[in-house]
């Protein structure tokens, strides 16, 4: 069984340049539909925004929890927001260093001087809901130490409540924003329990560990609910690596390597680390890719993830019948595009974009320095037809963060990636649910 | 910290905890328990009395004694000190927190500014509020007794949250310290702190109601002079 079509490339430029005006003229639409109110509702948007995003910082991790999964979801809210949502990831307030002594007491037992070798005060990096040191333990390994805000559960409930109240306002009228707002509760509550997420750390390390890619080993002595403590992987994140002006083959190799950590995670389909950006990577110094930072991780239900590895084939295929069931499916649309003309919108935009994002999988490489397709994929998340009403099956969310985060890490890269393989590895967990499906029915 | 007061320490603590047992323990006991003869323990501690209130003052000698180790304390800011000092001593106060729920009310609240503990917290919390650079602005004589009773009164209801939080790991505890230290800070560091201060010294000696103030502070004193008898 083969999914996907082998196409020319060009082909496939040509329809995609389409689609980005088709997406360009529904926006303007969109826009002219508005004129004539009594208010711009554009810079109303900006100001909403800006107003929202005040309120927002005060909410600490929630919101940079929010921020992330919306932001990159740029399809669900307006670009003038997800604009200013972004910015909310620096300005997490650290914990002081008393609370991370007494925390770390706590939790451990006694104060960091007489637990750890060497313990420095100062994060080194911030996580969504707490912050992590470096550390030396007392038979000299080298660690992380991950510690949360204290009382972070009740204040994820208080936030997502205030958090929803304010959506609620900017949101189109009677649409439904709890799936999403669930969605994120439930996953932000798993990422509270530092213990779950040392669990997660052994499987990941046993599954990928290799001389390809490395993930930090557990330590459960010194770890609880709310501390966490793991080996130190040393090397640079995309930043300082691309700073130090690496070739080609250096960006493709790390490149390749992030691809390819994001396919063997599909075809497991067990788990899937899914916060990608580019502080959670370490290239290292012996050219391993390395993973950090398990909180986020998650288990698509097989009816989604099917479907939605199903739209990469059938999108490059343009079966717009199988395309159409899809996205009735996965709650992108809510009728027949034939006639309505709202449906219809969010149709021909969707399959555009689909067909875009699809794009990569087409040939057996594919260059993601490629000014053009930065460039139509800009152009979509910018186009959005329309841009205030949640679509989509709730596990969107997760699923493009992951995807849409890999691909401008790609980009940043600027990295040639081999597609051959990764392809193969999709068809064939296809075939798998095709087989489970052929039982069931059986 | 000198071997006499590090004895003492444990004396307490060792009574501290029995007391949590069996309020009614002998110095025979307490012996026992920290592994010293009831003689020498009555040779530091002529009476129970003197024991649990030293406990209290135990906890600040053991804070001022971490806190003089600890080396990057000079780059601590105003809300990491006084949070450092209210942390330190409640996670003190965690290891005995049986004898803390039953005693503090009476050995260390209710005797006013006049014991030792109280004594170091205020002198302390002077301390690190003088210490502060950003404070200068503000004159020291502007810290008065007024101000001392008033971080008194709020590390007295600080304990009584700790005491009603349930929370896991006193985490409720926890936050409200960084919260409180975090908006004291703030208050120290903006003109509020200056202002009132010239506010009030303006009103001492002008306001219509001062006489209803003397009165008022006589009225507490006296109410403080029944509660120590």
């Amino acid at each position: 069984m083969n999914d996907f079509p082998s196409t020319p490339y060009k082909r496939g430029k040509i329809f995609a340049k389409t689609g980005l005006k088709v997406g360009t003229n529904y926006a303007r639409h969109y826009l002219d539909s508005l004129r004539g109110k009594p208010a711009d509702r554009a810079s109303l948007h900006r100001n909403t925004a800006e107003d929202m995003m005040k309120e927002f910082t005060r909410l600490r991790g929630t919101a940079l929890k929010i921020a992330q999964a919306m932001s990159i979801d740029q399809g669900m809210l307006p670009e003038e927001f997800s604009r200013v949502m972004s910015r909310s990831q620096h300005q997490v307030p650290p914990i002081q260093r008393a609370l991370v002594r007494s925390v770390i007491r706590q939790e451990l037992g006694d104060y960091p001087e007489k637990i750890f070798a060497t313990f420095d005060t100062k994060a080194f990096a911030a996580a969504s809901i707490g912050q992590v040191h470096k550390a030396t333990l007392k038979d000299g390994r080298k660690v992380a130490v991950k510690i949360q805000y204290p009382g972070m559960r009740e204040t994820i409930s208080t936030d997502l409540g205030l958090a929803k109240a304010l959506f609620k306002r900017f949101v189109a009228k009677g649409s439904d924003i709890n799936p999403y707002f669930d969605e994120i509760r439930e996953t932000l509550l798993m990422e509270t329990d530092y213990r779950h997420e040392g669990e997660t750390l052994d499987r990941f390390h046993a599954r990928y560990e290799s001389d390809q890619f490395t993930t930090p080993v557990w330590i459960p002595e010194y770890s609880t609910e709310r501390v966490l403590t793991m080996s130190f992987l040393e090397g640079d994140h995309a930043d300082p690596f691309l700073e130090r002006n690496p070739t080609q083959e250096e960006r493709n190799h790390y490149g390749q390597l992030l691809w390819d950590f994001f396919h063997l995670q599909v075809e497991s389909h067990a788990e899937i680390h899914a916060d990608t950006h580019p502080g959670n990577f370490v290239l290292t110094d012996d050219g391993r890719l390395g993973i950090i930072d398990f909180g986020c991780v998650k288990t698509f239900p097989a009816d989604f993830f099917r479907d939605y590895l199903m739209l990469l084939p059938t999108h490059l295929k343009r079966d717009e019948e199988e395309i159409l069931k899809l996205y009735y499916r996965l709650g992108v649309l809510n009728g027949d595009p034939a006639k309505n003309k709202r449906e219809k919108e969010y149709y021909e935009f969707s399959m555009n974009y689909g067909f875009t994002f699809a794009m990569p999988y087409m040939n057996n490489t594919f260059d993601f320095a490629d000014p053009e397709f930065a460039a139509l994929l800009k152009g979509f998340t910018r186009n959005v037809p329309i841009s205030n009403e949640p679509r989509g099956n709730r596990h969107f969310l997760y699923s493009t963060r992951v995807h849409v985060g890999l691909y401008h890490l790609l980009m940043k890269l600027g990295a040639t990636v081999n597609i051959g393989e990764s392809r193969e590895r999709i068809e064939r967990v296809l075939l798998q649910y095709e087989e489970e499906a052929i039982k069931a029915m059986s | 910290m000198d071997k006499k007061t590090e004895n003492k320490i444990k004396i307490a603590n060792a009574a501290a905890a029995l007391y949590h047992k069996d309020s009614r323990f002998t110095y025979e006991d307490l012996a026992g328990e920290a592994g010293l003869t009831a003689k020498t323990i009555r040779s530091h501690f002529p009476n129970r009395k003197e024991i649990f209130e030293f406990y209290y003052e135990g906890a600040f000698l053991t804070y001022r004694d971490l806190t003089e180790k600890m080396e990057d304390m000079e780059s601590y800011s105003l809300a990491e000190r006084l949070s450092h000092l209210l942390l330190t001593l409640l996670d003190l106060f965690h290891e005995q927190q049986g004898f803390v729920e039953k005693t503090y009310v009476r050995v260390i609240e209710r005797q006013g500014s006049s014991t030792p503990f109280a004594k170091h917290l205020v002198h302390e919390v002077n301390q690190i509020l003088m210490d502060d650079v950003e404070m200068l602005h503000i004159p020291s004589f502007a810290y008065n007794k007024v101000t001392d009773t008033a971080i008194l009164y709020h590390f007295h209801g600080l304990m009584r949250f700790w005491v009603r939080d349930h929370s896991d790991a006193n985490q409720k505890t926890m936050e409200l310290i960084d919260k409180w230290t975090a908006l004291a800070e703030a208050v120290a560091y903006s003109k509020v702190g200056e202002k009132s201060f010239d506010f009030a010294k303006f009103m001492a000696t002008n306001s219509p109601f001062t006489e209803v103030v003397r009165k008022m502070r006589a009225g507490l004193k006296k109410q403080s002079m029944n509660r120590s008898c």
